[in-house]
């Protein structure tokens, strides 16, 4: 397969948008970098290497590959890495009409708290696989790391995600 | 000492993959029942293990972006956006490396005949009379060296 048509990409936009958008609100949770940004910058930037795009991979891996790259280049520039910690707990915004009962709502708002909080390599994974719901082998393809050591650093990840949870007073989410 | 740490430590990381495993909904009821059994010889990982399962499922925590959004604002902005930047760049990209791919051949075939047939009736005289040979090149040719050894020669043959 040489390359994608244009046509093709911007008929799937409407079924990968919605998807990268929730995995990278995910991943930037708490950053102070806005997702919609990124989001843009990472469509443009797929438009122009279409024909790049050999189709080995899927296109939502090979598109979610290109947003993080976008994203690890704002992280070292803004250097959000070091400064996720500190944000506060109102940059955590939802909207109360998703959700049946305020109850709900603050659970919903803790987990994306304590996903947010944990160290950058963690987190991705987290997001990968339990938010975007993307297999071992795909985020292999997405972040170069073999499979093995990803289970590990998934398990790893759930761990301090239990212990961060406990530590917010929410024992039995 | 150092082969019961290390095979301790590989039990460990054995059960942590299966713990992961677990998490991940991979087990069946009968090696979930062996995990746990095995679990009792590490109570860490045990208390590790119930922390994990008792995880909520993450994948709601972030409901927008379920299903498809045909019309959503951003969808349709992006689209236009895309298809803005596929005429600015992408199109001259595409159409140069087509037109390479399909005529580089049928141009280096061209040159190659022209060439030939320019070469095919060009004047055969040229050829050995005008052509400077390379000896002329590497030994130019010196009057004044064969004058001075035919003088030498000459006052030779007074003396």
């Amino acid at each position: 397969m040489a390359g994608y048509s244009i046509d093709a990409f911007e008929k799937e936009i409407a079924i990968l948008y919605p998807r990268l958008n929730r995995a990278l609100s995910a991943y930037l949770a708490g950053s102070g970098i806005d997702p919609e940004d990124i989001l843009q910058e990472t469509f443009l930037k797929a438009c122009r290497s279409l024909d790049r795009f050999k189709g080995e991979a899927g296109l939502y891996t090979w598109l979610f590959s290109i947003g993080r790259n976008i994203c690890i280049d704002e992280f070292r520039k803004t250097k959000t890495k070091k400064n996720v910690n500190l944000l506060p707990f109102e940059d955590f915004q939802l909207a109360s009409d998703l959700y049946s009962s305020d109850s709900e709502r603050e659970e919903v708002l803790l987990l994306r708290k304590a996903i947010a909080q944990l160290p950058e390599k963690f987190r991705e994974v987290i997001v990968l696989k339990a938010i975007d719901e993307m297999n071992y082998s795909e985020i292999s393809e997405i972040t170069g790391i073999n499979e093995q050591t990803l289970k590990s650093r998934m398990f790893k990840a759930r761990k301090l995600l239990a212990v961060s949870l406990k530590k917010m007073g929410v024992n039995n989410p | 000492m150092n082969s019961h740490s290390d095979k301790t430590d590989r039990k460990r990381e054995d059960l942590e993959r299966k713990i992961n495993d677990a998490a991940d909904g991979l087990l069946s009821v009968p090696e979930i029942g062996r995990l746990e059994e095995e679990l009792m010889f590490f109570p860490d990982l045990h208390q590790d293990y119930l922390d994990i399962m008792e995880l909520p499922d993450l994948s709601a925590i972030y409901e927008q972006g379920r299903g498809r959004f045909q019309n959503d604002f951003h969808v349709v902005r992006t689209r236009q956006r895309v298809r803005k930047e596929w005429s600015q760049t992408g199109s001259f990209e595409a159409v140069t490396v087509a037109w390479f791919r399909k005529y580089a051949l049928a141009a280096s075939f061209l040159i190659f005949a022209l060439t030939s047939i320019t070469h095919y009736f060009s004047p055969q005289h040229n050829i050995g009379q005008d052509e400077m040979i390379l000896t002329d090149i590497l030994y130019p040719y010196e009057e004044s060296s064969t004058e001075a050894y035919v003088i030498y020669l000459d006052e030779l043959i007074d003396q």
